[in-house]
């Protein structure tokens, strides 16, 4: 089976338009919440790119282009693309700009704007589509039939989502507090995001992941089932949970599903690892969240910057938000929960790790 | 038994998976199957639920194994759903059901309900039906795949086929290039080849 590292990244959202700059807007403290207003009115808290285009499709492929281009895709354009959204172009259609085809065409409208001549996916199973597509194109690259994938998650404004989500009053009307003490909700963002996935040995390697669909919540996640993905994608990875040296939460501010959350990983870890979560930086980017998150979480790891916690967390989720220290982690775990009884996991290496401890070998299990 | 060859047990009746639309009573008789009338979860679902439960009932199982492979392609989505809610956007909040049944990857928690399961399922598009028989024969586990394309109506459309791993029989492969190929009742096996998938018929 062949190794799938992660060879490129990119990460356009609230906190800049490159992960540079959100490292730099981490360090300097984070970005403040912009507000979304709708027709009934109220508006509510959004975490938005700071672009503006001519129209909604100009401003999309603006982002998408120089998402691609900090990611390098250029010599991997005949590789297959998974385009990861929930929301996909509904943005353009709420501002009069009709689709005139169906929702694959705004996948191949991408694939255009990069001059893609790989075959081109569109995952839309709701927050957990840009992990499914990671698990799609590591199946790729595993199996040896591709050597090089890539991963492009797009969130972009719309009011769609906001009101939806409003309306089954998940949102916060304030800040989104992740694990949280007083914990009111979620607050939605945008983010463009690239995982060029490869066969090309880089530092961050993919060891496996689960994805299982839980039909008894259908808008939450659900302790067994979270308990459930990590025992899968350990098993996946040749791991076990002592191996876990950080894990990169859901964790949005939801006031039952951070519970859940907690009480499932609590169920598979016992011990818990340090915890992190950056849906307070850069809201929950629905479909777009799994890559973003990876392309932050990756950089944050290697630059050791992360971003602040402002409030006080819930003493009893018996779980506290962590700093890792550089070199700490060797392997990570960032799971995603979600709409549609969604719950999905990826596990990552720093393949520098066993430099650094003397292990041989990239993994310490199989 | 071999990784990389797989057999039908299961399609959807009634010619659904060569372009016929389901019955006019499909709603009906999805009742009937269920022993209930599935609410609030939107035509897109309920097609999906007709389409997979007509496909199972033909391979003899009430239910998946734990490793099999969900994978449902909706090229339209909810499209009449999420109108609904732009609608209702333009005067106010939506209808917290019309938002969820605007949501496409919905119809996956309907079903998992529906068959008492949980496992690996997802909402994947590609314009050409082979290349996303690809992806989920790369991606498919010992316990096979329950793939579904499914389009609401005009014109609705819920083709469905339940494949399991097998030994590679002794046929003639030919290489696949539509759903009709992939799907029609003369093909009972798959097989991952490097260009794609290949299609043999059955014994006989």
């Amino acid at each position: 089976m062949n190794p799938v590292y992660l060879r490129g990244r990119a990460l356009i959202s609230a906190l800049g338009a490159s992960l540079p700059e959100a490292l730099e807007c981490i360090s300097a403290g984070g970005r403040g919440l912009r507000r979304i207003e709708l027709a009934d009115g109220t508006n509510w808290p959004y975490f938005s790119i700071d672009h503006s285009g001519p129209d909604w499709r100009i401003r999309a492929q603006q982002l998408v282009c120089a998402a691609a281009s900090e990611a390098g895709l250029e010599t991997v354009r005949n590789a297959p693309l998974f385009v990861a959204s929930s929301s996909l172009d509904i943005g353009a259609i709420e501002a009069g700009l009709v689709r005139s085809g169906d929702s694959h065409d705004f996948a191949e409208e991408i694939a255009g704007w990069l001059d893609w001549t790989g075959p081109v996916y569109l995952v839309s199973s709701a927050c957990t589509s840009s992990l499914q597509a990671i698990l799609s194109a590591s199946g790729f690259i595993n199996s040896g039939r591709v050597n090089d994938a890539v991963v492009m998650g797009v969130e972009l404004a719309n009011r769609y989502s906001v009101s939806g989500f409003a309306a089954m009053q998940l949102l916060t009307p304030g800040q989104p507090k992740p694990m949280g003490l007083d914990r009111d909700g979620i607050a939605l963002g945008e983010a463009v995001s690239v995982l060029h996935l490869s066969v090309q040995p880089a530092r961050w390697r993919f060891c496996g992941g689960s994805n299982i669909v839980d039909g008894r919540d259908p808008t939450g996640a659900i302790p067994e089932t979270v308990s459930e993905m990590c025992a899968r994608a350990l098993k996946a990875s040749g791991l076990q949970a002592s191996d876990i040296d950080l894990i990169k939460l859901q964790a949005a501010g939801s006031p039952v599903n951070d519970a859940n959350e907690l009480a499932g990983l609590a169920a598979a870890f016992g011990t818990l690892p340090p915890l992190v979560t950056f849906k307070a930086a850069i809201g929950h980017t629905l479909g777009a969240s799994g890559a973003a998150e990876i392309a932050l979480l990756t950089a944050c790891l290697e630059a050791n910057v992360w971003p602040r916690q402002d409030y006080l967390p819930d003493p009893h989720l018996c779980a506290v938000l962590a700093h890792p220290e550089a070199g700490s982690v060797h392997y990570v775990l960032a799971d995603i929960l979600g709409f549609g009884g969604g719950h999905a996991a990826v596990i990552l290496e720093d393949t520098s790790a066993h430099m650094r401890s003397g292990i041989p070998g990239s993994a310490r299990h199989g | 038994m071999d990784s990389m060859t797989w057999k039908i047990t299961g399609r959807t009746s009634g010619g659904i998976c060569s372009g016929s639309e389901p019955p006019d009573n499909w709603r009906e008789q999805l009742a009937v199957r269920l022993g209930y009338r599935p609410r609030r979860i939107g035509v897109l679902a309920e097609l999906a639920l007709f389409g997979a439960l007509d496909c199972l009932d033909a391979a003899g199982e009430t239910t998946l194994p734990a490793d099999t492979m969900l994978q449902v392609c909706s090229l339209r989505g909810s499209f009449s759903a999420i109108l609904q809610v732009l609608e209702q956007n333009r005067e106010g909040l939506p209808m917290p059901f019309s938002f969820l049944q605007s949501q496409t990857s919905q119809l996956l928690p309907a079903l998992a309900a529906a068959l008492k399961w949980q496992g690996d399922a997802g909402i994947v598009l590609a314009r050409n039906p082979v290349e996303l028989a690809v992806l989920a024969c790369q991606q498919a586990g010992s316990g096979g795949m329950l793939l579904g394309w499914v389009e609401e109506p005009r014109p609705a459309s819920s083709c469905w086929l339940r494949l399991v791993p097998c030994v590679s029989p002794t046929a003639s492969f030919v290489a696949a290039s539509s759903l009709m190929e992939l799907a029609s009742p003369d093909t009972h096996y798959w097989r991952l080849s490097r260009e794609g998938v290949e299609v043999a018929p059955g014994p006989g």
